[in-house]
């Protein structure tokens, strides 16, 4: 109990640590750089050439002061602020309910029959297709951002939580039966670890479903953030700016999924996908 | 001595698809308190079917398991059992002492006891450096002996061992044989202690159960007369554990061929052997 983490010489002379690829993110950083600055360039390249006129695809360096411009503006934060809180708020009632649901739902294997059929119907209808109906509802505020984010990341955690009470191992289930586990401890310690694979894939989906949504909705129906900004851009025609707000959308969504990654590493420390030799 | 664990005319039959597959036929032996006994089949022989029922993990389809006069309905507070999978068996996510401490924290051992007996268990199987490890850092031997830890600390009075060594190299089998002999002289447990290996199954037990192919019922039921002090090169160069073992084999070998045991009057006629 105490000592945590300590590794012991094996039996027979194996090595008892698993060694991991970790050393590949590292090597292809550099070039990782490279290929975004060539990018860059190309950008910038095309409309100076007049390849594709400046008024549809302004160069890179107009887009990047543009965007460097808003950011000195405190409304930018104030819609940045917005679409993370639709995002985070939304996501967090997707994914309490799935996992909620999902486990009750999953561990009732005729209940699960019952409902998988209605599943089946109801996952594949686009979130958007909730658009009016969210703006009868909720009008422009964040309440229709809410409805079509819930709506769209909840099918993907709830899924990936139906198959993870699936898998959870035979051999584990039984042994925690024969070590008489209760009904909850057996949810807690035996099912929910085994689960947390694939809650977590969900969540990583889900956010990145929710991000769109997001931004969508307020694209659409003008509820505040980002995407209404990129509305307001486009029709006082400040092209510049528009890219400089679909950049920063993109900065957002490679964070929401490093994030999630984050979790996955801390979380699943010792599942076989991401456990490593330093990690004891 | 009495018996802790009688099991009388178990039968276990799988119905299903339109198959009817009779894996336990009408099993009956009792197991005095304090013994090593060994079951000892060929493969596919119902087996683990058997002791499914036994540690109430599954419900015979008619015959009765009984610890200590207890029918055993569901898993029995005072049995553990040590799977074959000893990586399917532990739980990744905890630690060693967190899989060891798990089952007395069910079973409402206060804090400082469950300390005491995690660290004398996991002392006893030789691990007191790995407590904080996780199992998946240590060899094979070494997760099976963190299954075993977690079962003595459970303190039973039955311990049922499901072919625990099948799948451990030969050297590390050796090992833990020696240490399972150890651990049940010096905590009078009972073992009953499945095994596919001949062998091992002479060598461990004070007796050998014979167990027919399936519908698994019991072929030939054998004392060990060996001493009790046993070590892997002494007795298993004694003439005695040679002429056990040519028995045993014997044995195995006329059930596979599908040789039934004494003729049962009431039993129906026995299906043809698969």
């Amino acid at each position: 109990m105490t000592g945590r983490g300590t590794r012991t010489p094996a039996e027979g002379g194996a090595s008892p640590a698993r060694t991991a690829a970790a050393g590949g993110a590292a090597g292809t950083a550099p070039l990782g750089a490279v290929g975004v600055l060539a990018f860059l360039a190309v950008w910038e390249l095309v409309p100076r050439l007049g390849l594709v006129p400046g008024r549809y695809l302004p160069p890179a360096t107009e887009v990047l002061a543009a965007l460097a411009a808003r950011a000195a503006e405190a409304a930018f934060w104030v819609a940045l602020w917005d679409t993370v809180l639709a995002w985070a708020l939304g996501l967090a009632i997707a994914f309490a309910a799935a996992c909620l649901l999902g486990f009750a739902i999953g561990s009732l294997p005729a209940v699960r029959a019952f409902t998988t059929s209605t599943v089946e119907f109801l996952r594949p209808v686009p979130s958007v297709a909730l658009i009016p109906l969210a703006v009868l509802l909720y009008g422009t505020d964040i309440g229709s951002t809410l409805l079509l984010v819930v709506y769209a990341a909840f099918w993907q955690i709830y899924l990936q939580v139906l198959y993870g009470v699936a898998d959870v191992d035979p051999v584990a289930e039984q042994t925690a039966r024969s070590y008489r586990l209760s009904r909850w401890s057996r949810i807690r310690y035996v099912t929910w670890p085994s689960a947390l694979p694939y809650v977590l894939t969900g969540l990583r989906l889900g956010a990145a479903v929710a991000l769109i949504l997001a931004i969508t909705a307020q694209l659409v129906i003008g509820s505040p953030g980002l995407g209404r900004e990129i509305a307001v851009a486009q029709s006082s025609g400040a092209i510049a700016s528009v890219y400089a707000l679909v950049i920063a959308t993109g900065g957002l969504g490679v964070a929401v999924n490093a994030g999630v990654r984050l979790l996955e590493r801390r979380l699943l420390h010792w599942h076989s996908s991401v456990r490593t030799e330093a990690a004891a | 001595m009495s018996a802790v664990l009688e099991v009388t005319g178990l039968r276990k039959v799988y119905e299903g698809g339109g198959r009817r597959v009779e894996a336990v036929g009408g099993l009956d032996f009792t197991v005095p308190a304090g013994q090593l006994a060994c079951l000892v089949g060929p493969s596919g022989c119902g087996k683990t079917t058997l002791l499914k029922c036994v540690a109430g993990l599954m419900r015979p389809t008619s015959g009765s398991v009984r610890l200590a006069g207890e029918p055993v309905t569901e898993p029995p507070p005072d049995m553990a059992v040590v799977f074959q999978e000893y990586g399917r068996s532990l739980f990744a996510w905890l630690s060693v002492a967190d899989n060891v401490a798990l089952p007395l924290k069910e079973k409402g051992v206060p804090r400082a006891r469950r300390a005491e007996l995690v660290r004398r268990a996991l002392a006893d199987v030789g691990l007191s450096d790995a407590a904080g490890a996780h199992p998946w850092q240590l060899s094979g031997g070494m997760q099976q002996r963190v299954a075993i830890a977690r079962a003595i600390a459970y303190e039973p009075r039955v311990l049922l061992m499901d072919e625990p060594f099948a799948a451990v190299d030969a050297q590390t089998r050796a090992e833990l044989e020696d240490l399972i002999r150890g651990l049940w002289q010096r905590l009078g447990v009972t073992v009953l202690f499945v095994t596919h290996d001949i062998d091992e199954a002479v060598y461990l037990g004070q007796r050998v159960l014979v167990l027919s192919a399936s519908p698994t019922r019991v072929q030939d039921d054998l004392a060990v007369d060996l001493p009790d002090r046993r070590d892997q090169l002494t007795t298993r160069g004694d003439v005695r554990f040679t002429e056990l073992r040519a028995r045993v084999y014997a044995r195995v070998q006329a059930a596979k061929r599908g040789e039934r045991p004494a003729p049962d009057p009431s039993a129906p006629p026995a299906p043809a052997p698969r």
